[in-house]
């Protein structure tokens, strides 16, 4: 069958058939030519980004891509931003899988990227491959330390101190609490896993010192993605008398968010601003990657790299922070609040990172 | 439908047979220049989705140029094994693409040869890729050609037998394939990400926050031809894919088992009565077909074409068993057709994917989903081409009154 049948269609015996398929031949040969000259017509010019000047920094998406709910968008933001300030060059390359990091770090060291940075920990052995392969190339990494991608001389960890974002929202949550009778508050984890543990650490430290005996629930969904898991651990906490519950789990805390909503409860955001998800959100604990991503572009550019060390982001130079506040919340909170803020900054007060 | 060449008993067939076998005749019947037609005009609907969202006919024709380099197509202009050239490096990342492509298209095709139609492509495609990792990992310092060979063999067989159980279900209690084989693939695939999936069995045992399995050892890793090992260059999967193309039509053309399916395929009547058993061989083809599928995802894991492992997160994203539907359809079911289907998608994933993702002409966040509009726009038309055949035939009908009253019951009834 191969061959025979494929070429059936120029096998006829009729004399009107021939003629028809002559004409398909044809425009199907005439349209492939067309296409094939309007590409070689384009392919003799260089891409016009290859010829610009300035500081080259290329970040690599994880498989989300740039449009996802914020963690790649928001360091896309800052990577444009960052390329403008310095009037350099920004190659956003975006992946779909993992089988993209590889060809995507290649097009970056091929674009002649000074500084490449990778969106995420799921990034990490590609950018350990090519930061050993390339020594003269920079690299750095979003969300984690410099040691989990071997701690090399070129590369750069961007990391967060959420606790310090964590311990902010837990003020409102257990005033919130108080207010609404029960001094319980709850968290729908992700996994339990140290980024995930650091903004509860914080959160769980706060609420007792705002409101002493404030009760703190914890579960872990081990899901990141699934919502219908989420909100079962935010009906779970509910039925225990959480009153409020800060979601740290993505996409899966979500769920959480509008089942609080929908049981008259509250519920906080995580890293991105959540103030749309549900109609009850008090607030959302902020992780400015873009400030991140930002901050790192202008310093590399200004041979400031910190070669085989963190950075660090947190409240004092603006890498964390809160969202925007319900409208239910009274002034004396968010007064109580920025105490708290400005001690931290102070270095007066410090929540710990790490859940005991 | 009036001529439908050399062989008259496939139309009588398909007269009478199944949804499946009635399409691929009225496919086969088009010859080449259909499926040519079909990505053409797949092309420029593209090409004007492009020019609506941009707001710019030139915008459409550079993002054309940009998946044209993209997949290494110009490396045609300038020729070089050199992978610091970013053509040849692209080439060589379409070819990595093609040679998953080639294995799910046949496994669709030979489905389809017997009448069926796998969907189940894609969770045969974890099905092998997990097995490949278990054992890849597991079985560490083995001789390398021994545990290469191993992982191959059990990925490839664990897959067909995920598939035969389809098959089993048709032949005995007469489930539909295309409902079981699409629940066998959401069951694979929550599987899967359970397996992968943090404190998962086959879960990374270095980075346990990390939801990738463990990368395979060194042992089961296929030796690449170009590109430098462990860079993602294209290893010998892509010679073990050619090889599976004669296979598939050696199996198909030459062998009594090739006959008894393509008889099931175009009447399970008329084999039967023939002394053809059918159940065994719809047995036989589902688990043929789950073989081919297994065989690919074996081979992308044991190759790096994920660095040897494979993440939790990439489980929703991996399509290639479902491409593999559009491929044997553009390939008309045959060992070359899906050949040239997998080479023409191959170049169309790797270099929209890559020539629009990381380049200046589409903003980056519309980038991946305007690429999936585009791939998806030209599944959808290669998919549709046998209603563009039908539009063609019903020309010809009107132009040309009957001459023979024997034609037109035949026209309808195919």
């Amino acid at each position: 069958m191969g061959l025979g049948s494929l070429a059936i269609g120029f096998t006829t015996k009729q004399g009107g058939h021939v003629r028809v398929r002559r004409w398909m031949l044809a425009a199907g040969v005439a349209a492939i030519a067309a296409a094939i000259a309007v590409g070689t017509a384009l392919g003799s010019g260089k891409s016009p980004t290859a010829q610009k000047a300035g500081y080259r920094a290329a970040l690599v998406s994880d498989v989300a891509g740039f449009n996802d709910n914020g963690f790649n968008k928001n360091q896309l933001k800052g990577l444009q931003k960052a390329a403008k300030a310095i009037s350099g060059t920004a190659f956003p390359i975006v992946s779909h899988s993992s089988s993209d990091y590889q060809p995507n770090y290649n097009q970056a060291v091929h674009d002649n990227a000074q500084l490449i940075i990778a969106a995420g920990f799921l990034l990490g052995d590609t950018m350990k491959q090519y930061a050993t392969q390339y020594p003269n190339i920079k690299f750095a990494i979003t969300d984690d330390p410099v040691s989990a991608v071997g701690g090399l001389k070129n590369e750069e960890g961007i990391t967060y101190a959420t606790q310090e974002g964590g311990c902010l929202v837990g003020v409102l949550a257990a005033k919130m609490a108080q207010k609404m009778g029960k001094k319980i508050i709850g968290v729908a984890g992700g996994l339990k896993i140290p980024p995930v543990d650091s903004y509860i650490a914080g959160y769980k430290y706060c609420a007792a010192k705002a409101v002493k005996g404030t009760k703190v629930k914890i579960q872990y969904s081990g899901d990141f993605n699934d919502q219908t898991k989420c909100a079962t651990i935010a009906q779970n906490e509910i039925n225990q008398g959480a009153q409020v519950i800060f979601q740290v789990a993505g996409l899966c805390g979500d769920g959480a968010l509008k089942e609080a909503s929908k049981l008259h409860k509250w519920g906080i955001g995580v890293d991105a601003d959540e103030f749309k998800v549900a109609n009850r959100i008090l607030t959302s604990a902020l992780k400015k990657t873009d400030v991140g991503v930002y901050d790192t572009v202008l310093g590399a550019s200004k041979g400031k790299f910190k070669g085989g060390k963190d950075l660090l982001f947190n409240l004092k130079n603006n890498g964390v922070g809160v969202g925007k506040i319900s409208k239910q919340v009274p002034k004396s909170w968010i007064t109580l609040m920025n105490s708290f803020k400005s001690k931290i900054i102070h270095g007066k007060l410090k929540p710990p990172a790490v859940l005991k | 439908m009036t001529d439908p060449g050399p062989s008259p008993s496939p139309e009588q067939a398909a007269a009478a047979g199944t949804l499946a076998a009635r399409i691929a005749l009225k496919q086969r019947a088009g010859g080449i220049l259909v499926p040519v037609v079909t990505v053409v005009f797949a092309l420029v609907m593209s090409g004007i989705v492009l020019a609506a969202t941009q707001h710019s006919v030139h915008t459409a024709l550079v993002a054309f140029q940009e998946i044209f380099d993209g997949a290494g197509l110009n490396w045609i202009f300038h020729p070089t094994t050199n992978l610091i050239d970013i053509s040849a490096y692209n080439l060589s990342q379409t070819l990595l693409q093609t040679t998953t492509l080639i294995l799910t298209g046949l496994s669709v095709a030979f489905a389809f040869r017997c009448g069926m139609f796998n969907i189940g492509g894609q969770g045969q495609y974890f099905v092998g890729l997990v097995v490949a990792n278990w054992l890849g990992v597991d079985f560490a310092g083995m001789n390398p050609f021994a545990h290469i060979l191993l992982c191959i063999v059990a990925g490839t067989l664990a897959a067909a037998a995920w598939a035969g159980i389809a098959g089993v279900l048709k032949a005995t209690v007469g489930a539909h394939e295309v409902i079981s084989t699409i629940m066998l693939n959401w069951i694979a695939f929550w599987v899967a990400s359970w397996l992968f999936g943090a404190g998962g069995p086959l879960q990374n045992s270095t980075q346990p926050t990390v939801p990738v399995s463990n990368q395979v050892s060194s042992s089961a890793r296929l030796p690449d031809f170009w590109g430098a090992q462990g860079f993602q260059g294209v290893h010998v999967g892509l010679f073990i894919a050619l090889a599976a193309v004669v296979v598939f039509w050696v199996l198909l053309n030459r062998t009594t088992l090739g006959y008894e399916v393509r008889a099931v395929g175009f009447n399970p009547d008329a084999a039967a009565y023939g002394g053809i058993n059918v159940k065994k061989n719809l047995v036989r083809a589902m688990a043929i077909s789950g073989a081919f599928a297994g065989l690919a995802g074996a081979l992308d894991m044991l190759g790096g074409t994920t660095n040897y492992q494979f993440g939790q997160l990439d489980i929703p994203f991996s399509q290639v068993g479902f491409i593999g539907i559009a491929v044997a359809l553009l390939g008309r079911n045959t060992a070359l057709g899906t050949l040239f289907g997998a080479l023409l998608f191959g170049s169309l994933l790797y270099g929209s994917f890559h020539g629009l993702g990381s380049s200046a002409v589409i903003q980056p966040e519309l980038a991946g989903n305007l690429t999936y509009i585009i791939q998806g726009l030209i599944v959808l038309f290669i998919g549709a081409d046998v209603l563009i055949l039908y539009v063609w035939n019903s020309r010809k009908k009107l132009r040309r009154p009957p001459a023979n009253p024997a034609q037109p019951a035949k026209a309808t009834a195919a």
